[in-house]
């Protein structure tokens, strides 16, 4: 099947000129717009963690269903995946099919599960599926934050 | 947007839009546009607007059938308007076929509501797994063929397109993925490739599609190779059903191409 379009992304931060200005020194440094995908099924939840770390120099994709996520990690890297453990769906620990998916084919990305259900068999499974941290909701975002730049840096 | 609306959203009237890419029959002297590609994408504005996310995302959701139908349907309404010379390919899932015992006869209706003769229909058969109720889809195999309808096999090459599906699927058309198709000029390994599926394409009384041409280089290669029907952004980007007829490509036109001989005994 023939693909037309694909998701945008800015590649690099800063404008075309300011990339035009900089010296070999800068470009060995510079360094890609890190990119982050949200899943969790509440709008206002992607909404506000999508306006803070967009605020912070972030790409962020968000999805509220497991399959969406899916979809977009097949075609798009992301070096920080935020999932939450129970999504629109039936078994309701869609959050750690996310966190096995990411350890499986894309090892090169950090994954944090949110969860308000938490309890120790699912901290323990998440671990075994080799989650990069594991976090109670609600979050403030300036500590998700500081668990973020923990695992991919501060952008 | 929940579960049920965002795949509502897909399937809702104006959900699928659908771009169309010009095939090329590149010989003789001249290029002459032989059909039209219906290339669906998904709901303005929300994560499954490009193509390769949104059937990702269908087939995980297992929902190609219904999905299939309207991108069939959205795809028939948008070349209603094209000159009655040019066959007209939708993609459909080999699952869909396998699992939807009605879905020719709903091609049937839809090809007549919009005024297009089942003999201007080729199915592109696309596949990401094995499709796993044989009896239906040889049915409606055997059923697209006594409609008068072509069936191609899209991404040849890769995946699931090889030897089984063209014993099962008796193609009128093979259309070989971009990855054999890129470079093939520089890349002996790719030129013995598709020289063999063209002989083979040859034996089997099919006729390939090369998808992704991109350079002059490629397609004076494959012009060597005897691959003839071209598809990709040299000639044409995909367009929409409009801007394809205002272009002008639909009027046949000489060609600059020349087969590369040097190539033609890698």
């Amino acid at each position: 099947m023939r693909v037309w379009g694909v998701a945008w992304r800015a590649p690099i931060r800063g404008t075309p000129i300011a990339l035009y200005t900089l010296s070999m020194s800068d470009i060995s440094t510079a360094r890609t717009t890190p990119t982050m995908l949200v899943v969790d099924d509440e709008r206002a939840i992607l909404l506000a963690i999508k306006s803070y770390f967009s605020h912070h120099g972030y790409a962020v994709d968000c999805a509220q269903e497991l399959e969406e996520a899916e979809a977009l990690m097949a075609n798009l890297h992301y070096d920080v995946v935020i999932a939450d453990l129970r999504l629109t769906g039936f078994h309701g620990t869609e959050g750690l099919e996310i966190v096995r998916s990411v350890r499986e084919r894309y090892p090169r990305t950090s994954v944090i599960l949110l969860t308000a259900y938490g309890s120790p068999e699912i901290e323990d499974a998440a671990t075994r599926y080799g989650v990069s941290s594991f976090l109670q909701k609600p979050q403030p975002l300036a500590e998700l934050a500081q668990v973020v730049f923990g695992v991919v840096g501060n952008a | 947007m929940n579960d049920k609306s965002l795949l509502a959203s897909v399937l809702a009237p104006g959900g699928i839009t659908v771009n169309v890419q010009p095939i090329f029959d590149v010989g003789e002297g001249r290029q002459t546009v032989v059909a039209a590609e219906c290339l669906s994408r998904g709901p303005r504005g929300t994560n499954l607007e490009p193509a390769n996310v949104l059937f990702e995302y269908v087939r995980r959701k297992k929902e190609e059938t219904a999905v299939d139908r309207a991108c069939v349907m959205a795809g028939l309404m948008a070349c209603r308007k094209l000159p009655a010379n040019l066959m007209i390919d939708l993609n459909v899932h080999a699952s869909t076929l396998g699992r939807d015992l009605s879905f020719v006869d709903f091609l049937l209706q839809a090809a007549e509501a919009c005024a297009i003769a089942p003999s201007r229909i080729v199915v592109e058969i696309v596949e990401h797994s094995p499709y796993w109720d044989g009896p239906n889809f040889f049915s409606v195999i055997q059923a697209l063929r006594q409609a008068g309808i072509s069936i191609a096999l899209d991404d040849v090459g890769i995946g699931y397109s090889n030897y089984k599906m063209m014993i099962d699927a008796h193609p009128n058309f093979l259309k070989v993925d971009r990855y054999l198709v890129q470079n093939c000029d520089k890349d002996e390994y790719r030129r013995i490739v598709l020289r063999s599926i063209s002989d083979l394409a040859n034996q089997l009384g099919a006729k390939v599609v090369a998808e992704g041409v991109e350079r002059s280089e490629e397609l004076e290669t494959l012009l060597a190779l005897g691959i003839r029907l071209i598809q990709g952004y040299l000639l044409s980007p995909n367009r929409s059903n409009d801007d394809l007829m205002a272009s002008g490509l639909l009027q046949s036109r000489p060609h600059p191409w020349r087969p590369a001989f040097a190539f033609a005994a890698g």
